[in-house]
């Protein structure tokens, strides 16, 4: 239906808040929980969304300073809730309930939406498959065979399974847009800064930023307009003047200048038909098609990998077994109480996590830091470069959201590397900082996702290209 | 803390000298390396481990073939100083709540093993 008709039928009073939530619980409880439902929730917090639902009906409703009003929303599980269970998909994290709101959840309360509940993730949001959770197997709502992607599975299963129309994700190296994708729905990850990470349990401070999963563009539009306030708890959050995303998606971008990259990186593709789609169909509808090129996007994947292990090496230093989270029995001394709150199982981190902190560790150690971790950033440097030059020549940017559609459980996950593929294209955005969106793309039997990137801090034009794309249907065959 | 304990991967003559190729980690370099991380690890766990990175790392070597002379080093993707605030006082989590999460607490303080001799 979409988050704008849900938010119209409560301003007309054809529905309560409450008869909305309970409806969404109602939905979750009948599909979601146990091995064989989706398993997209961690937590359900029912009482709490309810009881927010009828002070929402109280309100005086249609008011535009609720534009969410009583929507219920799922968050990813590494957003902070005040009294509501934080995991992190991590076992080290099982009975850390935070004593704050991260800034989005502030956020979203002030417009008036509904927490119904925290969503499954890889640990520490490190995964492309939402395997590495250590709870829930969450399933892709699309074919209960195939994992959702990830990291932020469960959120795109929320959506796609139709229990809420708005959720919430982080994206590190494409961890909104590649679940969106394996999932059929809408994903966007915003300019580095646009969004506070005030109170989003950090990964890698350098790439993370939160955004919104929707059922539909618009949905995307409504709850990024929500995040998106300036907040100064997070000192890379850039002071600016706040377009209105909704509103702007009223406009049709006349004549958009389209870039397909022209390189090794389509042929590797399966994806690529539908991109080839949607090009056609703009380019038949006035729209200008060019081919760029990006030749350091080959190298994103390698320097991805070593500049995120390297922040999260640093900032999963804090789970020491001394301020929150796991701590090991009887520690013989300081040494031992780190090495063993954090290594041991049950308890510690899963091996994704350690594969990385050991890596990050690696990268920055005395020796090898130019090799590695310096190399890598002036690789990112580089693939900045290559988008600012493309950008002096298109609008936006067209390609696959992933180089396959979704995969199967287990296909993946024995071989890390084979996993951390799955980021080809998104890791770019992430390195270069600019936002990028993951429209659903085609009528194939499974889920793919067309990406479109767009300049620093231009989610205007790219959510009018995504809504463009969107409304044409293109990459549908 | 036995500062001994703190040992630091050799540098200048490991496996991953710099100037060199690639060539595999050995079982006490390893050991190094998940002391400096700070993770106990299984002897299973260690062999795992020390397999798939040595893979990531071959991996990573594609990135020797780019001639990054002329870049510079991109730290961030923000492109703002980092701006500072004002140094005034402003209200912080209350002890209590701070405390909440601690596994381990002692009157108004986190407590750990004893770091001091007697």
């Amino acid at each position: 239906m979409g988050a704008l008709e849900i938010r119209r039928r409560i301003a007309a009073k054809e529905i309560s808040c409450r008869e909305l939530v309970e409806e969404a619980l109602q939905k979750i409880a009948a599909t979601d929980p146990g091995p064989d439902g989706i398993q997209a929730f961690r937590h359900v917090s029912a009482e709490t969304a309810l009881a927010r639902a009828d002070a929402l009906d109280r309100l005086p409703k249609g008011d535009d300073a609720l534009p969410l009003h009583g929507l219920p929303i799922a968050l990813k599980d590494n957003l902070c809730t005040k009294g509501i269970p934080t995991t992190c998909g991590s076992r080290i994290l099982e009975n850390y309930i935070p004593p704050y709101d991260a800034h989005v959840v502030e956020c979203l309360e002030r417009a008036g939406a509904v927490v119904i509940g925290k969503t499954n993730m890889d640990e520490f949001a490190m995964g492309s498959s939402t395997e590495n959770s250590a709870y829930e197997k969450t399933k892709n709502p699309r074919d209960p065979a195939r994992v959702p992607g990830g990291s932020s599975g469960g959120s795109a299963a929320a959506v796609a399974a139709g229990y809420v129309e708005l959720a919430l994700g982080s994206d590190t190296g494409g961890s909104i847009r590649q679940p969106a994708a394996f999932c059929g729905v809408v994903g966007l990850k915003p300019t580095y800064g646009l969004v506070s990470r005030w109170g989003l349990v950090a990964f890698a401070s350098s790439l993370d930023q939160i955004g919104p999963l929707a059922s539909d563009v618009t949905g995307a539009a409504m709850l990024l307009d929500a995040i998106a306030p300036h907040d100064a708890r997070d000192a890379t959050c850039i002071p600016r003047e706040r377009p209105l995303y909704t509103r702007a998606l009223g406009e049709k971008p006349t004549a958009l200048r389209v870039g397909l990259v022209d390189a090794g990186a389509r042929e590797a593709s399966p994806t690529a038909d539908a991109v080839d789609r949607a090009a056609q169909a703009l380019e038949s509808r006035g729209h200008r098609i060019r081919k760029i090129a990006l030749p350091h996007l080959q190298y994103g994947i390698p320097a991805y990998y070593l500049i995120a292990p390297s922040e999260a090496s640093s900032n999963l230093a804090r789970f020491d077994g001394v301020r929150y989270g796991h701590r090991t029995a009887s520690p013989a001394d300081m040494l031992d109480l780190y090495m063993r709150s954090r290594g041991e199982h049950p308890g510690g981190f899963g091996p994704e996590v350690k594969r990385r902190i050991l890596l990050g560790t690696f990268a920055l150690s005395r020796g090898y830091y130019d090799a590695y971790y310096l190399k890598a950033q002036k690789i990112r440097a580089l693939i900045r470069a290559d988008y600012e030059h493309a950008f002096q020549e298109v609008d936006v940017i067209l390609t696959p959201t992933t180089p396959e559609p979704p995969f199967r459980f287990g296909e993946r996950s024995s071989n890390p590397l084979a996993m951390y593929l799955s980021d080809y294209f998104t890791v770019g955005a992430n390195l270069a900082g600019l936002p990028a969106i993951s429209v659903p793309a085609g009528s194939g039997p499974l889920p793919t996702g067309l990406q479109i990137t767009a300049p620093s801090l231009a989610e205007t034009r790219l959510l009018q290209a995504a809504r463009l794309i969107e409304e044409i249907g293109a990459g549908a065959a | 803390m036995r500062s001994d304990r703190i040992v630091r991967p050799a540098a200048s003559h490991g496996p991953w000298a710099m100037g060199h190729g690639f060539s595999p980690m050995s079982p006490s370099e390893f050991d190094d390396l998940a002391l400096l991380a700070r993770l106990a690890l299984s002897p299973e766990e260690k062999e795992a481990l020390r397999h798939q990175m040595e893979g990531i790392l071959i991996y990573v070597e594609q990135l020797k073939e780019v001639d990054t002379a002329a870049a510079p080093a991109m730290g961030h993707a923000a492109g703002l100083a980092m701006p500072l605030r004002e140094d005034k006082p402003r209200p912080g989590l209350p002890p209590a709540d701070a405390l909440k999460g601690a596994p381990k607490r002692a009157w108004d303080f986190f407590a750990v093993p004893q770091v001091l001799e007697d």
